[in-house]
């Protein structure tokens, strides 16, 4: 009897720490997630702005571009954590920021330099 | 600088070295359509194009943004479009304009969950293949203003090395670490919108025929025979036998009696090695012995084969 008691007494335990652990993961991931793409949105937005004066060919490509990455980013459901195409459409917001970057002639961040690695084919 | 010259007499001579644009390794070369230009990819993340000059070539462009090691670059038939990937999982598509010789990169495609190792463009439409550790061949197209992965060929239980297209673009070949080729046919939606994506299917399987890990394959746009590269030392020709046997009933669908790919090269290859370079040339030999013999020289010499192709 004691025994089942006990038992049931460490799963209630367990499940209120399990659950607050949860959420805890839950709130560091999503702040990561939240402040990378907080991170281009602010990047785009205000390149846009830098680059609204010059009208020629070479410039719209890059505002276009730059479009399609706010877009892409205004699109993004951070409403909703179970979106089954989450981590699809983070990528593709991720490639965007590296193609805008490239570009615009800027590194994105994320440079690893050139170490030596094992020998790779 | 002191080029050396072939003491063999008539053959090839080495014209120029280019050494001074990467810090690493140099994994793929590849020309352009027009042959004016060369694309090298490499270890240190960079992907220099060279322009063809009077006394030899000159870095035009250094494509950068891959965050580790380019495995791969290839050139549209088309001449406007290259592509080049990466250990870091992705696949980038960048325009040429012409005129300025500028390079700009169109679309970072990060479709992959491993390095990515080949990248290789359909024969006439833009259409791209990309080949992973993954173990899946993926296929590319532009869709606006972007570029967007269209299929996923899954059924390899390893690193697929490489894919090559057949002349008509309607099937892919695919090697792999699990000693396999897979060929893949295009599936021509029936009974669907127009709107919608053609598939691939995988309708034939090539296993048993190689020990070791095949790490390249090619295919002939003149002849339709697949040439393999493997790590058991050998080079492998396969060719298409359609079923003529008088056995066979006259009206069959096509589902039961796919193409078949059996081992019997018609062409036995005779590999010759310059004393000075490691290049390997292969010709067709006007021997028809049923085996793929190899000159005393290249078995001492090769310990794996490596790339594989055939000249147009």
């Amino acid at each position: 009897r004691f025994h089942g008691e006990g038992f049931q007494e460490g799963l209630a335990e367990g499940s209120h720490a399990g659950l607050a652990e949860g959420r805890r993961h839950g709130a560091l991931h999503g702040a990561r997630v939240g402040s990378e793409i907080g991170s281009y949105h602010g990047f785009a937005l205000t390149w846009h702005c830098l680059l609204q004066k010059c009208t020629d060919e070479k410039n719209r490509k890059k505002i276009r571009a730059l479009d399609s990455l706010i877009g892409m980013i205004q699109k993004f459901p951070y409403e909703d954590p179970t979106y089954d195409k989450l981590q699809e459409d983070l990528e593709k917001i991720r490639g965007k920021f590296k193609q805008v970057c490239s570009m615009l002639n800027i590194q994105s961040d994320f440079r690893i330099g050139p170490e030596r690695s094992s020998l790779t084919f | 600088p002191h080029v050396p010259v072939s003491p063999l007499g008539p053959g090839w001579s080495c014209r120029a070295v280019l050494s001074d644009a990467h810090t690493r390794t140099v994994r793929r070369v590849s020309w352009s359509p027009c042959g004016q230009y060369l694309a090298s990819a490499s270890f240190d993340g960079t992907t220099c194009v060279w322009k063809r000059q009077q006394d030899g070539f000159e870095v035009v462009a250094t494509l950068e943004g891959h965050e580790n090691e380019v495995k791969s670059v290839a050139w549209a038939p088309s001449g406007t479009l290259l592509a080049t990937c990466s250990r870091d999982k992705s696949v980038w598509v960048w325009e040429v304009d012409d005129e300025e010789e500028e390079f700009e990169c169109v679309s970072v495609l990060s479709a992959h969950t491993q390095d990515v190792k080949h990248v290789v463009w359909h024969p006439s439409l833009q259409l791209l293949a990309s080949a992973s550790y993954d173990d899946t061949v993926r296929l590319y197209r532009e869709d606006d203003d972007d570029w967007l992965c269209c299929a996923t060929l899954e059924g390899h239980t390893s690193t697929v090395w490489a894919v090559a297209w057949d002349s008509s673009g309607q099937r892919l070949v695919s090697c792999s670490d699990d000693r396999t080729l897979r060929v893949w046919q295009r599936q021509d939606s029936e009974g669907q919108g127009s709107g919608s994506e053609p598939s691939w299917k995988c309708v034939c399987t090539l296993s048993g025929y190689h020990g070791r890990s095949i790490y390249d394959v090619a295919w002939c746009h003149l002849t339709g025979a697949v040439a393999t590269a493997c790590g058991d030392d050998a080079v492998r020709v396969f060719e298409e036998v359609t079923p003529v046997s008088p056995m066979s009933p006259p009206k069959v669908h096509r589902s039961h009696f796919p193409a078949a790919f059996p081992c019997f090269p018609r062409l036995t290859l005779h590999c010759s090695a310059s004393v000075l370079s490691t290049s390997v040339e292969a010709e067709p030999s006007l021997r028809n012995s049923p085996s793929v013999s190899f000159s005393r020289h290249m078995s001492r010499m090769a310990r794996a084969v490596f790339p594989v192709s055939f000249r147009e």
